[in-house]
């Protein structure tokens, strides 16, 4: 997901495997990144931060969309992070949608087929 | 605090107990980089840091993904995470010897020097090295095994040998070749040959008992 070259730390190692554990909320970023075909910049810019923000916002636990307290969850997410949490709960909520309508493999497919409304003619 | 967790990292597991989605983040922060320190201090035998920075992740998520099974009671969260660690490294230990070739006799008798087959791309230095297997004996660090290796096996000549016979060749021609020696007749080749091979095989033996007695000053090693 990332495309800056940054000096590999452990950290930086956790966040990259957080991405294949849907426990994460690295886990949706990286689906949304893949679906959207974004670098971690455009990714990082996409949510109003700096790439490095996306490590911190990678290890966080992935708030529950279907939880009373989801959006307090996000908002408390993105002040840790430094992130907009509007756009850190639209990710998460299409992640989630994707997910529930598909299973986690056809997840990307479907966020992005989203970004091609001409496939809406139906050809 | 010798048993049970500290202060800090009680209100931590708290946290990560009700479910706070940023604990997760704070907790992989505090801990990661401490509880790697302490893994590689605990097993300075390990050549791969990789082995050693996938095992301290996998400590810390587990422990992220299912904080109730640790009891603050019982021990302190770094000493029970360097338990889980040291256990993930051992399974990741055990896999990478599986998947090497199995020990080889560099004589006839018990094995006096336990080989796996390295990868081709290495130095001769490395591929030696890595006869001695992917964890060094307990006290020798890696510098130490090299210089041991250097100073017992001086000639690249003889550590390429010793390669050859870690990976079980068998052909008098190979040693021929590499000794130089192949326009000797076929008899006089196969004395020769064997003469170095038993000389080297020595002092791989030698060596390796140092290196088990805990590394420390080379003995004196007579060809």
């Amino acid at each position: 997901m990332t495309n800056a070259p940054e000096p590999r730390t452990l950290l930086r190692a956790a966040a990259a495997r957080a991405e294949a554990d849907p426990f994460f909320l690295g886990w949706a970023l990286a689906a949304y990144a893949r679906a959207h075909e974004l670098s971690g910049g455009e990714l990082a810019a996409y949510l109003g931060a700096e790439q490095d923000n996306l490590t911190r916002l990678a290890l966080c636990r992935r708030p529950d969309t279907q939880a009373s307290g989801f959006r307090a969850q996000v908002e408390r997410v993105a002040r840790y992070a430094g992130v907009e949490p509007l756009r850190l709960g639209m990710l998460l909520l299409e992640v989630a949608t994707a997910e529930a309508l598909a299973g986690d493999a056809d997840a990307d497919v479907l966020l992005a087929a989203r970004d091609h409304p001409e496939d809406e003619e139906g050809v | 605090m010798a048993d049970g967790a500290s202060a800090a990292e009680l209100a931590l597991h708290e946290r990560l107990l009700s479910g706070d989605p940023v604990a997760a983040a704070e907790a992989a922060e505090a801990l990661l980089d401490p509880l790697a320190a302490r893994l590689r201090a605990a097993w300075p035998g390990v050549r791969d840091p990789q082995l050693v920075e996938e095992a301290t992740i996998e400590a810390v998520f587990n422990y992220l993904k299912a904080p109730e099974k640790y009891d603050p009671q019982r021990a302190s969260l770094m000493g029970y995470l360097l338990l889980a660690a040291k256990r993930d490294l051992s399974n990741l230990l055990d896999k990478e010897r599986r998947h090497a070739i199995h020990a080889v006799s560099l004589d006839d008798g018990s094995p006096a020097v336990e080989v796996w087959l390295a990868d081709r791309n290495t130095s001769v230095e490395d591929e030696a090295l890595a006869r001695l297997g992917p964890e060094l004996p307990e006290g020798v660090d890696r510098m130490e095994a090299l210089r041991a290796i250097a100073q017992a096996i001086p000639d690249e000549r003889d550590r390429q040998m010793l390669v050859l016979i870690a990976e079980g060749e068998r052909r008098t021609s190979a040693y021929a070749a590499l000794l130089g020696i192949e326009r000797l007749a076929p008899e006089a080749q196969r004395r020769e040959v064997k003469r170095q091979k038993d000389r080297v095989t020595k002092r791989a033996q030698r060596l390796r008992a140092r290196l088990s007695r805990g590394g420390g000053k080379p003995d004196d090693e007579r060809s």
